[in-house]
C-alpha cells in the first residue's frame, strides 16, 4: 500500500479519524435523546461563527474559527431551546428554524467577505462540503486536542449525562444539575461540529454524529456499549472514505465518508438479519 | 427593470414557499423539508447525465422523482428496521446529498452545474438568463415563468385541495372517516415539495430553499390562528422580507438570497416579541 506511507495522506486520515471518535461517541447521546438533527441544525450553525471569527480575526487558523464556531453552535441551541420555550413552534420547526436562518446569515457573511477581497480567504467556501485535503500537522494537532477534551469530559460526566437522557426526573432526585448537564451536552456536540466542519462540511456533518450512532443501535440498547461500537464504526467509516476520496482526484472527503458510514450501516443490517435468521433455524 | 425582475421572482418564490411551508409545518414535518430540498440533489445530476440541458422535463422529474423517493427511504427506514424517525431522516438525506455532490465532482466537466451553485442560488443572473422564443422575441427571464407556473400549480394544488389538506393535516383519523384519501394527500404534498425545490433551486440555492419554506409560515403562525390567516399573512411576510431583504443587499453588496433569509429571520424574532407581548401571563408557571 503506497499510500499508507505517504505522510500527506497520513495527516488527513489522522485528522479525519480524530473527527469521527468524537462525533460518533457524541452521536450516540442525541440519538438516545431522539435529537439526531440537532446536529445538523448546529453543523449549519456553525457557519456564521466561522466567518465572524475569520472577519474578527483576519486568520484562517483552525483555532480560531473552530472556537467562532463552537461558541455559534451553542447560540444554535439556545435559540432552538429558546423558541420552544417562548413561543408555541414545535421542536422540529424550532430546528428549522435556526437552521436555514444560520446558514443564510453565514452565506451573507461569506458574500461580504468575498466582495470585501481580503487575504488569505481562499478555502473558506471549502466548509460547506469539507475539504480534508487541506488540513495541516498543526490542524490536526487542534482537532485531536478538542477531541480529547470532548473525551475527557465525557467520560468524567459519563454517568450524569445517562441518567440524565434515560430519565431526566430521576437525575434530577440524584442531584444532577439538569442545566448543567444540558449546557454540557449542547458544548459536546458543537464542539464535535467545530472540528468536523473542515473534513465533512457542514451540510455533511449530521451523517458523522447519526450513522454510527444508528449502527451500534443496532446491536446493542446499553449507552457504553453502543459508544464503543459506534466509536469502532466511526473510524472504520473515516478510513474508508478518506481513502476513497484520496483515490480520485478532486474528490471532496465529506461526501465519501458519508457514502461509507451508510453502506455500514446497511452492511450492519444484513449482517444482523443474516445472524438473526441463523439462530432462529438453530434454535429448530 | 434587473432590480424588478429579481424581486418579482424572489417573490413569488417566498409565496410558494409560505403556503407549502404552512402545511408542512403544521403537520410537524419541517426538518422533512430539509431532507427533500437535499435529496432532489442526486436526481438533478442524474438527469442532467442523461440529459445534458438544464431546466429540461427529464432534469424536473428526475429531481421529483428522488425527493419523493427520499420520502419514501424514510419512511422505509424508520419503519423497518429499529432507527428513530430523526434518525432515519439524518441518515437518508445525507446519503442521497453526498451522492449528488460525488457525481457533480465525477463529471465535473460534464455538468453545468457548480457546487457554488447547488448553495447559493442565483438570483442576481436571474435577469441575464433571458427566455427567447425561436421567432427572436425577448420573453423575459427564463425563471420567471418557471416560477411563476409554479405559482399557479400550488394556488390549484392547495385550492382545490383545501378541503383534504387541512382535514389529513389536523385529524387524519377523521379524514379518512370523511373518505379522504390521507396517504395520497401525503405524497401530492411532499410531491409538491419537490417540485417547489426544484423550480426554486437555480433562484435561490438548495439550502437557501429551506429558509422559504420555514421562517415565512413559522413569523405568521405567531400572529394568528386559522389556516386561511396562516396562509395569507405568511405570503405577506414572505414578500415584505424579499422587500427588506433586496434593499438590504444592495445596500452591503451582499448575497441576495442571504439577506432575505436573514431579513426574515429578524422579522420572525419581532414575530415572536409580539407574541410574548400579547400573551396573557402564565398562571401555573411549570417548572
Amino acid at each position: 500500500m503506497t499510500l499508507f506511507s505517504d505522510p500527506v495522506f497520513l495527516v488527513v486520515l489522522i485528522g479525519v479519524v480524530m473527527v469521527t471518535v468524537a462525533s460518533s461517541a457524541v452521536g450516540c447521546l442525541l440519538y438516545v435523546q431522539r435529537n439526531a438533527l440537532l446536529g445538523e441544525t448546529m453543523a449549519h450553525g456553525c457557519l456564521p461563527g466561522i466567518y465572524a471569527a475569520f472577519l474578527l480575526g483576519g486568520t484562517r487558523n483552525l483555532g480560531w474559527l473552530a472556537l467562532g464556531a463552537t461558541l455559534s453552535g451553542l447560540v444554535s441551541s439556545l435559540l432552538v431551546d429558546a423558541i420552544v420555550a417562548r413561543t408555541r413552534i414545535h421542536h422540529d420547526a424550532a430546528m428549522a428554524i435556526v437552521l436555514s436562518w444560520m446558514f443564510g446569515t453565514g452565506v451573507v457573511l461569506l458574500s461580504f467577505i468575498q466582495q470585501a477581497n481580503l487575504s488569505n480567504q481562499n478555502g473558506l467556501e471549502d466548509l460547506f462540503f469539507g475539504n480534508a485535503a487541506a488540513m495541516s500537522w498543526n490542524d490536526v494537532m487542534i482537532i485531536t486536542g478538542v477531541s480529547a477534551v470532548v473525551g475527557v469530559l465525557m467520560g468524567i460526566n459519563f454517568r450524569r449525562i445517562k441518567i440524565y437522557l434515560f430519565d431526566a426526573e430521576y437525575a434530577r432526585m440524584q442531584g444532577v444539575k439538569i442545566t448543567w448537564v444540558r449546557a454540557l451536552l449542547s458544548s459536546l456536540v458543537a464542539m464535535s461540529v467545530a472540528i468536523g466542519i473542515q473534513t465533512a462540511g457542514a451540510i455533511l456533518m449530521a451523517s458523522l454524529l447519526v450513522a454510527p450512532a444508528a449502527t451500534a443501535r443496532q446491536w446493542t440498547s446499553r449507552l457504553l456499549p453502543m459508544v464503543c461500537v459506534a466509536l469502532a464504526v466511526g473510524v472504520l467509516g473515516g478510513t474508508i472514505g478518506t481513502v476513497l476520496s484520496c483515490a480520485s482526484p478532486n474528490m471532496p472527503t465529506g461526501p465519501w465518508v458519508v457514502i461509507s458510514m451508510t453502506l455500514l450501516f446497511a452492511l450492519s443490517i444484513a449482517a444482523q438479519r443474516v445472524s438473526g435468521r441463523l439462530k432462529s433455524s438453530q434454535k429448530r | 427593470m434587473i432590480a424588478i425582475y429579481i424581486i418579482a421572482v424572489a417573490s413569488l418564490v417566498a409565496i410558494n414557499g409560505a403556503i407549502l411551508g404552512s402545511f408542512m409545518m403544521l403537520r410537524r414535518m419541517s426538518m422533512m423539508c430539509d431532507a427533500i430540498v437535499h435529496a432532489v440533489l442526486p436526481g438533478l445530476v442524474i438527469a442532467y447525465l442523461f440529459t445534458a440541458s438544464r431546466g429540461s422535463f427529464t432534469m424536473v422529474m428526475g429531481a421529483i422523482a428522488s425527493g419523493v423517493l427520499a420520502t419514501l427511504l424514510i419512511e422505509w427506514v424508520h419503519a423497518k428496521f429499529r432507527v428513530s424517525a430523526d434518525a432515519a431522516i439524518g441518515l437518508t438525506f445525507t446519503t442521497l446529498f453526498s451522492l449528488g455532490i460525488i457525481l457533480i465532482a465525477k463529471f465535473a466537466g460534464r455538468v453545468d452545474l457548480d457546487q457554488d451553485c447547488v448553495l447559493f442560488g442565483e438570483l442576481a443572473y436571474v435577469p441575464l438568463d433571458l427566455w427567447i422564443t425561436a421567432s427572436g422575441m425577448n420573453m423575459g427571464p427564463r425563471s420567471l415563468w418557471s416560477v411563476s407556473a409554479l405559482t399557479v400549480t400550488v394556488v390549484t394544488f392547495v385550492g382545490m385541495g383545501s378541503r383534504q389538506l387541512v382535514s389529513s393535516t389536523f385529524d387524519p383519523d377523521f379524514a379518512r372517516h370523511q373518505g379522504v384519501l390521507v396517504r395520497l394527500w401525503h405524497y401530492l404534498l411532499m410531491f409538491m415539495v419537490s417540485l417547489f425545490t426544484i423550480a426554486s433551486f437555480h433562484a435561490v440555492g438548495a439550502v437557501m430553499v429551506m429558509g422559504f419554506f420555514i421562517l415565512p409560515s413559522a413569523t405568521a403562525y405567531l400572529l394568528v390562528r386559522s389556516v386561511r390567516a396562516l396562509i395569507l399573512l405568511a405570503c405577506l411576510v414572505g414578500v415584505l422580507s424579499v422587500l427588506l431583504g433586496f434593499l438590504f443587499a444592495q445596500f452591503n453588496n451582499v448575497s441576495i438570497a442571504g439577506s432575505i433569509i436573514f431579513v426574515n429571520g429578524i422579522v420572525f424574532a419581532l414575530a415572536a416579541w409580539v407574541y410574548q407581548a400579547r400573551r396573557p401571563a402564565r398562571i401555573f408557571e411549570n417548572t
